[in-house]
C-alpha cells in the first residue's frame, strides 16, 4: 500500500468516525454526593484517596465510582454505585479511559494486555495504603512486569545485563505496557529505531551495512540478559557460523586456542559488524 | 572528593537552598523531603571492573539521597529527588508543577560503563585518535625481533566510558482534553572501549587492539500535542535526533611495519568510526470510539536517518595509494546515505456484546533505503592488499514489512476467556538472500480467573516461516543458511498459574517453550529450543514477618552444521557439526521482619544466578574437517568441544532499620556480592597472545579480561525526615 493511499484511507477514516455517534460509555448521571459524605463511611479510602494525583478531580471519588446518591440512600448498597470488583476488565478500564486516554494510553484497547484481560487496576492500585507511589503503581515497576513475566526477571539477574538492577532503566524505558504501534509493545516503531534511541551511533545508514543487524538487532543480542558477553545470544565464533557456512575461514573449526575464537572471536578483525563507513570497509575490518 | 564532586555538591546545595527559600516565604503551603547519608566501606576482592560496572560503589562518607517537596495550596509544587551525589552513577530530578496546568521536569543522570580494567597498552595516543609505538618496536619487529622485548613498556588503560544525559521536558495540560509536550535531551558519551585492527591472512596476519576513544554527543528533540476527549483522540508528534562522534577514525601503528608495502603490509592502519548521523520522524494518530463498544485507532509516521560524514581514504598505505594499478581517488567524498521510514497501521477493536470481542489490524513498516550505490574501482583489504577486480558495490539493506492479522475472544463464562489470532508478516527485503519471507502465526490463548484467587494464562502458537525467490545476486551459495530468515517452522507454548488462596499467600507456576526446525537447513542453524519452569512463591505471617522467593530454570539449544569447501559442493566426509546448550538457573529469596512495630524492620534479599554454556562437535570418523589446530582428542573421537563457560552472580543485601522516632531513623546494611565466571575465550588474555595460538606472534592485545570479585560493603547511615 502506498503513502497516497494511506493518506486517503486515513481521511476516509475519519469521515466514517466523524459520521458516528457517540460510545456507549455515556456522561455520568446526576446525583453526585461529593467526596465529604463518601469519607463518613470509607474514611481510610478518601484519607488515600487525597494524597493520590486523582484528588485533582473536581469529582473526587464519583469521578470513578459514579453518583453516589442512590448508595447513600441505600444505606450502603453496594449494587447501586460502581465497585470495580464487580467490573469485567474492559469495563473497569473503561473508567479509567475517559480520562487516561492520551499520551501513554492512547493504544491501550485491544493491545495486548487489554485482550488477556488485564485492567487498568491489575497494575495501578487508585488509593494506595502509605506513601503515594510513583503512577500508583501497586509495586515498583520491576517488581510489578516480573510478577507475570517470570523468565525476563530471571533474565535480568544474569551476569550479562543492562544497567536495571542499577536502577538506570526501567522495563519501560523500553516497553509501553499500555500498547504502542512498534513490535512487542516497543516504544519506537520497531526493534531497532528502540535500540537507536540509546545506541545512535549503530544507527547509520553505513556504506556497507550487515543485513541481519540493519533488520533486527534481537538476531545476534538479547537485550533483557545474556549469560554471554555483550548480551550476544551466543557465543562467537558459533554465533557467527551460524550463518556464514560457506566458504574459508568461517566454515572451519577454531578451537578455543586460536585467534579467531579467543577474545572477541570473529570481531577480533571484523571489529566494524554493525556496519562500516569506509571506502575498504566491505568485510566490516575498517 | 575531588575538585569537580565538590563543585556539584555546592550546586546542589544551592538548588536545595533556593527551593527551602521558596518553601520558606511561601504561605500556606508545605514542605517535606528527607536525607539519607553515612558511611560505607567496602572489603573483600573488589578489583574487578564487573564490580562496579554500571555503578560506582565508593568507601567513605556518602550523601546516598535526598528529596524534597514544596506543595502549595495555590496549586505549585517542587519535587527535587537525587542519588549519589558526586559519584558516576549519580541522578537527580527536579520537577517543577501547577496542579492540572503544567510540569517541567529537569533530569540529569550519570552512568558508567566499564569494559575491563586490567588492560595494558604499548601504544601513546599522541593527537585524539592516533595510538603510536615505539618506532624501535616497529623497526626492530620488521627486523625480526620478537614482540615479547617490547612489552615491558606497557601502561595501565581503563576501558570504560561515561553516559551522561541532560533532559529538560514540559508538559502543558491547561486546556480542558488537550496535552502538549516538549522536551530535549543531551546525552554525552566520553571513556574509551576496545577496538581491534587487523591485517590481511597473507600480509603479516597479526592483529592489534587499543582503547579506542568515545567521544559521542546525541541531542534528541521531541514535541507533540494531543486532544482526547473519552470519544475522540487525536496527536501530532515531531521528533529529532542528531549523534555527533567527536573523533571521525583512528590511525593505529602497526606493530609488525615500519614502511609501507604493497607485499607486507602497511605501517599504520586506520579504521573509521561511527559517523555522524541525523534522524527525525513525523508522528500523527487518531481514535475515535464507535457504537457497540468498538474504536479505531490509526497511525501514520513517517521519517528520515541521514549521514554524510567524509570517507577516510582507501588506506594509509602509501605503497598501494602509489601502484599503477590502483586508483586512490575515491569515486565521491562521502555517502549521503539516507533510510526512509515509514509507519501505517490501522486497528480495529470491538467488543460489541459481552461474550464476544474481536480486533483486526493492517500495519506496514518499512525502512526504505535510499541511499546511492557507489562503485568503488578498487579497495583495499585491511590497509594490506589491494583489490583491483572491481568495482566494488556497497549492498542496499533495507525492507518493508507488512502486517495484517485479528484475534477473536470469546468469553463463555464471566471467568473464562478464549482467544484465537492469526497474524501474516511479509517482510520484503531489498537486499537478502530471498527476496522476501512471510512468517504466518496462529495463537490460541486462554485466559481464566477463579474466584479472585486463581488466575491462569496459557497460549500456544504454530508459527511457519516461508521464504520466496532467491536473490541470486545475494545468495552466497548453495549452501549458505541464514537463520534470522530461512524457512522454519515454530511451535510455542507458554503458560502462567498464579494461586492466591488468602491475601497472605501467594504461588506462581509458569513455563516457556519453544522449538524451531529448519527443514530446507542442511547447514548452518538446523534447530534451536528453548523451555523454561519457573516458580515463585511469597507469604505473610501477619504484618510482622513475611516471605518471597523464587526459582526458574531455562536451557537453550542451538544446534548447527558446516563445511569447510574448497569446491562446491564439497566432500560430504568434510562435514561438521555444533550443538551448543546454554543452561541457567535463577534463585531468589527474601524476608522483611518488623519484630517492634513502627521501630525495628529488618529485610534481606538474595538472588543467585548461575549459567553454563557447553558447545560440541561431531565430525564424520575418518573425514577431514578443516580447522586451525586440532582439538585435544579429536583425531580419536567423534566428538569434542569447548571447555565449560560459566558465570555465577550472587548478591546478598540484609538491611536493619531502627526508627528513633517519625523524623529520624538509622540504618545499617551489609551487602554481599560475588561474581565467579569461567570463560576460556577472554580469561587467557594477556598482551602476547603467541604462547596459545602461535600465529598470533606479531599481535597486540589489551589483555583485557573481566576477573571474578567476592566483595563485601558495610553501609551505615542515618535518614533524616522533615
Amino acid at each position: 500500500m502506498g503513502k497516497r493511499a494511506w493518506i486517503l484511507l486515513a481521511a476516509a477514516a475519519a469521515f466514517v468516525c466523524f459520521a458516528a455517534p457517540r460510545p456507549a460509555l455515556a456522561d455520568e448521571p446526576s446525583g453526585m454526593v461529593g467526596t465529604q459524605t463518601c469519607g463518613t463511611c470509607h474514611e481510610d479510602q478518601v484519607k488515600a484517596f487525597a494524597a493520590t494525583p486523582h484528588a485533582q478531580s473536581a469529582l473526587g471519588c464519583e469521578g470513578c465510582h459514579g453518583p453516589g446518591q442512590a448508595h447513600v440512600d441505600g444505606g450502603g448498597d453496594k449494587t447501586k454505585i460502581r465497585v470495580f470488583e464487580n467490573l469485567t476488565p474492559s469495563e473497569s478500564s473503561a473508567v479509567c479511559l475517559k480520562c487516561h486516554n492520551k499520551g501513554m494510553q492512547s493504544q491501550w484497547i485491544g493491545s495486548t494486555h487489554d485482550s488477556r484481560k488485564l485492567a487498568c487496576v491489575t497494575c495501578h492500585d487508585p488509593h494506595p495504603k502509605g506513601a503515594v507511589p510513583k503512577a500508583l503503581l501497586r509495586k515498583p515497576e520491576f517488581e510489578l512486569c516480573t510478577s507475570c513475566h517470570l523468565q525476563r526477571k530471571a533474565q535480568l539477574f544474569r551476569s550479562g545485563h543492562m544497567p536495571m538492577r542499577e536502577g538506570k532503566m526501567n522495563c519501560t524505558s523500553c516497553h509501553n505496557p499500555h500498547g504502542s504501534t512498534g513490535p512487542a509493545m516497543l516504544l519506537q516503531n520497531s526493534v531497532n529505531e528502540n535500540c537507536y534511541s540509546c545506541h545512535a551511533e549503530k544507527r547509520g545508514p553505513f556504506l556497507w551495512e550487515h543485513a541481519p543487524v540493519r533488520e533486527n538487532c534481537l538476531t545476534c543480542h538479547d537485550p533483557h540478559g545474556s549469560i554471554q558477553d555483550n548480551l550476544l545470544r551466543m557465543r562467537p565464533p558459533i554465533l557467527c557460523q551460524q550463518c556464514h557456512t560457506s566458504t574459508r575461514h568461517p566454515s572451519q573449526i577454531h578451537t578455543p586456542a586460536d585467534r579467531f575464537a579467543f577474545n572477541q572471536g570473529c570481531v577480533n578483525c571484523h571489529a566494524m559488524i554493525h556496519g562500516s563507513n569506509s571506502p575498504s570497509g566491505q568485510r566490516f575490518e575498517r | 572528593m575531588n575538585v569537580t564532586r565538590t563543585l556539584k555538591y555546592l550546586v546542589l546545595g544551592a538548588a536545595m537552598a533556593s527551593l527551602a527559600s521558596v518553601a520558606l516565604f511561601a504561605q500556606d503551603s508545605t514542605t517535606s523531603g528527607d536525607i539519607q547519608a553515612g558511611g560505607q566501606t567496602v572489603t573483600g576482592d573488589h578489583s574487578s571492573s564487573k564490580f562496579q560496572q554500571y555503578e560506582e560503589i565508593p568507601s567513605g562518607l556518602v550523601l546516598f539521597g535526598t528529596a524534597f517537596a514544596w506543595d502549595s495550596k495555590s496549586g505549585y509544587t517542587v519535587d527535587f529527588k537525587g542519588e549519589n551525589f558526586g559519584y558516576d552513577d549519580q541522578w537527580a530530578t527536579l520537577e517543577w508543577a501547577k496542579k492540572g496546568q503544567w510540569k517541567l521536569n529537569i533530569d540529569f543522570s550519570q552512568n558508567p560503563r566499564w569494559f575491563s580494567n586490567t588492560a595494558t597498552t604499548l601504544y601513546a595516543e599522541t593527537q585524539p585518535g592516533v595510538f603510536l609505538l615505539p618506532t624501535a618496536m616497529s623497526v626492530g619487529i620488521q627486523g625480526g625481533a620478537d614482540i615479547r622485548n617490547y612489552l615491558n613498556g606497557s601502561q595501565p588503560v581503563g576501558l570504560k566510558y561515561e553516559r551522561k544525559t541532560g533532559k529538560i521536558a514540559f508538559q502543558y495540560t491547561g486546556i480542558e482534553h488537550w496535552l502538549f509536550k516538549a522536551s530535549y535531551q543531551n546525552e554525552q558519551r566520553s571513556g574509551t572501549q576496545p577496538l581491534s585492527l587487523g591485517s590481511y591472512f597473507s600480509v603479516g596476519n597479526n592483529t592489534v587492539e587499543i582503547a579506542s576513544p568515545v567521544d559521542y554527543r546525541t541531542n534528541t528533540f521531541n514535541g507533540s500535542a494531543e486532544y482526547g476527549d473519552g470519544k475522540w483522540f487525536f496527536s501530532g508528534g515531531f521528533d529529532y535526533s542528531k549523534f555527533t562522534n567527536g573523533l571521525s577514525s583512528v590511525l593505529v601503528d602497526n606493530p609488525a611495519r615500519y614502511q609501507d608495502s604493497t607485499g607486507a603490509g602497511a605501517d599504520f592502519w586506520r579504521a573509521s568510526l561511527p559517523p555522524d548521523n541525523k534522524a527525525y520522524s513525523f508522528n500523527l494518530a487518531g481514535g475515535v470510539n464507535l457504537p457497540y463498544h468498538h474504536r479505531v485507532v490509526a497511525n501514520i509516521s513517517w521519517g528520515e536517518m541521514t549521514q554524510d560524514a567524509a570517507f577516510i581514504p582507501y588506506t594509509t598505505n602509501t605503497a598501494i595509494n602509489a601502484l599503477a594499478t590502483f586508483d586512490p581517488v575515491l569515486p565521491v567524498n562521502s555517502f549521503n546515505g539516507k533510510i526512509d521510514t515509514f509507519l501505517g497501521s490501522v486497528k480495529l477493536t470491538g467488543d460489541p456484546i459481552e461474550w464476544f470481542g474481536y480486533s483486526v489490524t493492517y500495519r506496514s513498516y518499512e525502512m526504505d533505503n535510499k541511499s546511492p550505490v557507489i562503485d568503488f574501482p578498487n579497495y583495499v583489504a585491511a590497509d594490506s592488499v589491494a583489490e583491483l577486480n572491481g568495482p566494488y558495490s556497497n549492498d542496499i539493506i533495507g525492507y518493508k514489512k507488512t502486517t495484517w492479522g485479528g484475534e477473536v475472544h470469546f468469553d463463555p463464562v464471566r471467568q473464562v476467556r478464549v482467544g484465537l489470532e492469526y497474524t501474516h508478516d511479509k517482510m520484503d527485503h531489498q537486499f537478502r538472500e530471498y527476496e522476501d519471507n512471510t512468517v504466518k502465526t496462529w495463537k490460541g490463548t486462554l485466559d481464566l480467573t477463579f474466584s479472585q484467587w486463581v488466575t491462569f494464562r496459557a497460549s500456544y502458537s504454530d508459527i511457519k516461516n516461508d521464504v520466496g525467490a532467491v536473490n541470486e545476486d545475494a545468495a552466497l551459495n548453495d549452501y549458505s543458511s541464514q537463520f534470522d530468515i530461512w524457512r522454519r517452522d515454530t511451535t510455542q507454548y507458554n503458560a502462567l498459574l498464579t494461586l492466591t488462596p488468602t491475601s497472605d499467600l501467594a504461588v506462581t507456576l509458569s513455563t516457556q517453550y519453544s522449538k524451531d526446525k529448519y527443514p530446507d537447513s542442511t547447514f548452518g542453524r538446523t534447530g534451536c529450543k528453548y523451555d523454561n519452569y519457573g516458580i515463585d512463591v511469597s507469604y505473610a505471617l501477619g504484618e510482622k514477618f513475611s516471605i518471597y522467593g523464587s526459582y526458574m530454570y531455562e536451557k537453550y539449544n542451538y544446534d548447527m552444521a558446516s563445511q569447510y569447501r574448497v569446491t562446491v559442493p564439497g566432500n560430504a566426509l568434510d562435514d561438521w557439526w555444533n550443538s551448543t546448550e546454554d543452561k541457567v538457573d535463577t534463585y531468589t529469596l527474601g524476608l522483611l521482619f518488623k519484630p517492634i512495630s513502627d521501630k525495628l524492620e529488618v529485610s534481606s534479599d538474595l538472588t543467585y544466578s548461575k549459567g553454563t554454556s557447553d558447545s560440541a562437535f561431531a565430525i564424520v570418523p575418518g573425514g577431514a574437517y578443516q580447522g586451525d589446530g586440532y582439538f585435544p582428542n579429536a583425531a580419536g573421537t567423534q566428538y569434542f568441544g569447548y571447555p565449560e563457560v560459566f558465570n555465577k552472580l550472587t548478591i546478598w543485601k540484609t538491611k536493619l532499620q531502627w526508627k528513633f522516632n517519625k523524623n529520624l531513623s538509622a540504618a545499617f546494611q551489609y551487602w554481599w556480592q560475588k561474581y565467579d565466571a569461567a570463560n576460556w575465550a577472554t580469561d587467557v588474555m594477556q598482551p602476547y597472545m603467541a604462547w596459545l595460538d602461535p600465529t598470533a606472534n606479531k599481535s597486540l592485545y589489551l589483555s583485557a579480561t573481566v576477573p571474578n570479585y567476592n566483595a563485601n560493603i558495610f553501609r551505615a547511615y542515618v535518614s533524616y525526615k522533615f
